[in-house]
């Protein structure tokens, strides 16, 4: 009983994530306006990542692996980046504004 | 207004002084019961000392050895791939934060200029004039204008309800991506419970395994579990921040855009009784 239960939730959970993300991707495709500019977003996103990634050491002091560090040291990075844009483009407008 | 300011300063600064007090009071009560305690009771106090242990460093020794190192060194400890999770979130919630911020602020026109400029052209060259010179403006403000002022023609009652159509589809567009914001401030704080609460039963299976509570294994267990419930709540603290101030914006946006269309209106009127 607890068997059917299970493979129900799984099957329903895989059928609603499929249709979420699957569905919006194919009206997506028929549409390359709104593709361009998610693919945009997305390509930025991935090469500041990247960037972080590349910049990121591997050394630490816990017994993580290089690569799990690297991974972490890089995520950390972006979110540095990310953050200092997001304050910045604050912080500038507001002053230009108040500069008008 | 100012002295609304003052008060307002006045307040935040007790209320600050207040709590930090607070804080250093707890804080010491702690200690002293840590102190007091025997070692039955120890296991018990042991996870807040960890804590007061896991969040002083972050803040106060990051001079000495980097912050991001100890940032990094935390991260780990707390179990990567979960706290990975916690740190994606905050990743795309703050890429599409800084989407926002430069999409609004694109969209804030200097209405007044903007007002001006249509009025003169609409003396000078009618319509089509002030139509042109709305197209060349940026923003939504400028696209109401457009809207109405295509069906000038058609009386002062069919430019009002054409302005407030669109004028909501242009909401609509400046509050698109903020509901994905507000997704990740309620799911970091969710995922870094149950990375907690999963760690937690982590720590009663070694406890179990180990067949006796030994304050290390139980501390350990348990310090781990808990960064990931602060790393959850930094990172909805950190998008809440950019949220409110974009909903800030959004407001300030809309009512200025709502100021312009009667102005607009209002300059129609007067256009058409001097005509």
């Amino acid at each position: 009983m607890v068997d059917v239960g299970l493979f129900i939730s799984y099957i329903l959970i895989g059928v609603c994530l499929l249709a979420a993300v699957g569905m919006p991707l194919v009206k997506a495709f028929g549409d390359p306006d709104s593709l361009k500019k998610i693919g945009m977003g997305v390509g930025a996103l991935i090469v500041v990542f990247l960037v972080a990634f590349f910049t990121a050491s591997g050394d630490n002091t816990s017994d993580a692996s290089e690569t799990t560090a690297k991974l972490v040291g890089a995520g950390l990075t972006t979110f540095y980046i990310l953050a200092i844009a997001a304050i910045g483009g604050i912080v500038y407008t507001e002053i230009k504004k108040a500069a008008e | 207004m100012k002295k609304l300011l003052t008060l307002l300063m006045l307040a935040g600064v007790f209320t600050f002084s207040a709590t930090a007090q607070e804080f250093s009071d707890s804080d010491a009560a702690t200690d002293s019961a840590a102190v007091d305690s025997a070692q039955a009771e120890e296991v018990y106090e042991e996870p807040v000392e960890e804590i007061a242990e896991i969040i002083v460093p972050v803040e106060e020794e990051a001079p000495s050895q980097g912050f991001h190192q100890i940032v990094k060194e935390q991260f780990i400890d707390g179990g990567p791939t979960f706290m990975g999770i916690v740190l994606a979130c905050l990743i795309l919630g703050l890429a599409i934060a800084i989407e926002r911020i430069i999409h609004l602020n694109m969209a804030s026109t200097n209405t007044k200029k903007l007002l001006a400029d249509v009025e003169d052209a609409l003396g000078s060259g009618g319509a089509d004039a002030a139509k042109e010179v709305c197209r060349n403006t940026r923003g939504p403000v400028a696209s109401i204008f457009t809207q109405g002022l295509m069906r000038m023609s058609e009386g002062v009652e069919m430019v009002e309800k054409s302005i407030i159509a669109y004028g909501s589809v242009e909401m609509g567009k400046l509050e698109r991506g903020m509901i994905w914001i507000s997704l990740f401030i309620s799911l970091a704080p969710m995922l870094g419970f149950m990375g907690t609460v999963i760690g937690m039963i982590e720590a009663f299976d070694a406890i179990a395994e180990a067949g006796d509570v030994s304050p290390a294994l139980v501390a350990s267990g348990i310090k781990v579990a808990l960064l990931t419930t602060v790393g959850g709540l930094i990172v909805a603290v950190i998008l809440q921040l950019f949220y409110n101030y974009l909903v800030s914006k959004v407001d300030s946006i809309v009512n200025s855009m709502e100021d312009a269309s009667i102005s607009l209106v209002d300059i129609l009127v007067k256009h058409n009784l001097s005509k």
